[in-house]
């Protein structure tokens, strides 16, 4: 006997729709409350938050990881944000506006594991940087007078001690 | 279906403040052109695109568009903290190191704000091992001020690492100072000059000294009810505790050594002493009446300790031995010491012993292998404390010295502290404290300074 395979289909904002495995869709809690809901149907579920090339990265990401088994938060922060595996790491090489976009993709969509990759990546793009190194790296314009600067240097300076 | 709220950083206010910029990589370095497009919080649900920007083409020609991945030649910077709901801004920054949320907060006004995040350096501080506080239950955990007690706890980390602390010497007695025991508001030590004193721990005034024994005072232990104090009189002393700062009190004097009482432990039952006269007896605490005498060590038994049904004891026979409190038994001897025992401490899995033989060694209680063995000092090992982390010892070669109880590596070793040989030590997160044949008790404060209210 053949398994059917159960296909699910997605609307990007732009209208462009998408055929993915459910088990795919249900790497995102969203669709898997949605799913459960309504059971087996035929209709597009329409996504207006999440652009077509976003969609298609989150996707992406789903189908390489739609096996993996669940993992908690509190394991996350424990592992740290160095621990990211080499096809996670490569499917981060993206400009910070796709970046950005995946992580409120990853929060609506209610995709823990991407949420926690792609905020990774961003808290790895801040640590062992000085602040000026920060604010070039994001285009932050420093809005402290000289004498704040100097005030909140002093304040935070303890965590240069080791 | 399900509402967007079940997203994982719950749905409120999304898009507090949508403010992407986009600049134009130069070659002919120009100054940086850019445009701030600055939404009002967005009131539709499923909004067309998560946010819009505005940028200048390659020809400085401004250009209204949605499909802003597709333009070339454009490098993006987004500032994350502040474009993303701050849920998710707080939510990266528990993936960063304090060391990076110091930095972090001079990097502009906003990122300030929110590197300063109270529940995040409350996260911060308890994901640190081995860092506890102490705060009361009239406080809400929300009140803490998170960042400064994880400085103030840092710190303090920073000092012990170093061997940073202020010493502040303490005298009064008019002979050795045999023994200690302190808490956050007293020092109490037992002397050859026969009498027990109670110091204020943070003005160093002795303000309570206690006349009973008639020879040295070799050990004490209290609890906020009583104090058991043992003497080379041959006798054990029961005080009353519960007004201290007043007058303390004798309850009970057991008598039944026949030599020197070297050293004694309690709990809520039992009060477990050891003597020159080799033995160890097991008395009741509420009644005074003697229950049973362990026989057994075949020399002077220096030091012994209580924890639950087992009793751990060390001899100058140079062993130590495990006994069953109920049955009074000896349940195994730990050899491997070369030479007779000063002192031995147990925490339910490990003992720790310190020697004649200069070493101290940490065995397993269950098997009683000795796992490693500490050399160091120069001379007789005295006295230890030991908690999960680390073991203080103090030893006739006048030193007092840190160890890492993991790796059994030497952490610190303060050398000038005392002019005689050392009797007892104990210590806190806080504080080591140390008596001597120099008749003065050191206190090394570790937290000079720092606000240590909610840390213990």
């Amino acid at each position: 006997m053949v398994t059917e395979v159960k296909r699910v289909k997605l609307t990007s904002s732009e209208g462009t729709e998408f055929q993915v495995d459910r088990n795919v869709a249900e790497r995102s809690v969203l669709l898997k409350n949605m799913l459960d809901d309504v059971g087996e149907s035929d209709c597009a579920i329409p996504l207006p938050n999440v652009t077509g090339p976003i969609l298609t990265k989150v996707i992406e990401y789903c189908t390489h990881h739609k096996d993996d088994p669940p993992v908690s938060h509190e394991d996350e922060f424990k592992k740290g944000s160095e621990d990211i595996d080499d096809w996670d790491a490569e499917f981060c090489k993206v400009d910070q506006g796709t970046l950005f976009e995946l992580i409120l993709s990853a929060n609506y969509l209610d995709i823990k594991p991407l949420l926690d990759l792609t905020c990774k990546t961003v808290a790895n793009m801040i640590k062992g940087k000085s602040p000026d190194e920060i604010r070039r790296t994001f285009n932050i314009e420093n809005d402290f007078s000289p004498a704040e600067e100097e005030q909140v240097k002093f304040e935070n300076d303890w965590c240069e001690e080791r | 279906m399900k509402n967007p709220k079940n997203a994982l950083l719950g749905g409120k206010s999304r898009f507090l403040k949508i403010f992407t910029k986009v600049i134009n990589e130069d070659p002919k370095n120009r100054p940086i052109t850019r445009r701030h497009s600055i939404a009002p919080p967005n009131p539709n649900p499923n909004p067309k695109s998560q946010y819009s920007n505005t940028h200048f083409g390659p020809n400085g020609v401004e250009v209204e568009d949605e499909g802003f991945f597709t333009v070339e030649n454009l490098i993006t910077r987004i500032d994350f903290l502040i474009n993303l709901p701050y849920e998710i801004a707080a939510y990266i920054l528990m993936f960063v190191d304090f060391q990076t949320l110091c930095r972090m907060a001079r990097v502009s006004r906003a990122w300030y704000c929110i590197s300063r995040d109270n529940e995040l350096w409350h996260s911060m501080y308890v994901m640190s091992e081995g860092w506890k506080t102490n705060i009361p239950k009239d406080v809400l955990t929300g009140d803490v001020d998170w960042k400064n007690l994880f400085k103030n706890r840092h710190t303090l980390a920073t000092r012990w690492k170093k061997g940073e602390c202020e010493k502040r010497y303490l005298k009064g007695h008019l002979d050795s100072v045999y023994c200690i025991q302190f808490d956050e508001h007293k020092i109490v030590t037992g002397s050859r000059d026969k009498t027990i004193k109670f110091w204020d721990i943070n003005t160093g005034n002795c303000f309570q000294t206690l006349y009973g024994h008639d020879l040295s005072v070799l050990c004490l232990q209290y609890n906020e009810k009583i104090m058991v104090s043992g003497s080379s009189d041959t006798t054990i002393i029961i005080w009353d505790m519960q007004n201290y700062n007043q007058a303390v009190s004798q309850i009970r004097r057991l008598s039944g050594h026949s030599a020197g009482v070297l050293d004694i432990c309690f709990d809520g039952n039992h009060i477990v002493s050891c003597s020159k006269d080799s033995t160890i007896k097991v008395w009741d605490v509420n009644t005074g009446e003697c229950l049973r005498t362990l026989v057994g060590h075949r020399g002077p038994v220096n030091a012994v300790q209580l924890h639950g049904n087992r009793i751990i004891s060390a001899s100058g026979d140079a062993l130590i031995k495990l006994w069953d409190l109920e049955k009074g038994i000896c349940i195994r001897d730990f050899i491997g010491h070369t030479r007779g025992l000063a002192c031995v401490q147990f925490d339910g899995k490990w003992v720790v012993s310190g020697s004649n033989d200069k070493t101290i060694k940490i065995w397993d209680v269950e098997t009683a292998l000795c796992i490693r063995t500490l050399e160091g000092h120069t001379d007789l090992v005295r006295t230890i404390h030991f908690d999960e982390d680390k073991i203080v010892s103090g030893s006739y070669d006048q030193t007092v010295k840190v160890w890492d109880l993991k790796t059994g590596k030497q952490l610190l070793d303060f050398k000038n502290g005392h002019t005689s040989w050392v009797f007892d030590v104990q210590f806190s997160t806080t504080k080591i404290v140390s008596t001597s044949q120099d008749q003065i008790i050191l206190v090394m404060d570790f937290a000079e300074d720092l606000d240590t209210r909610y840390i213990i």
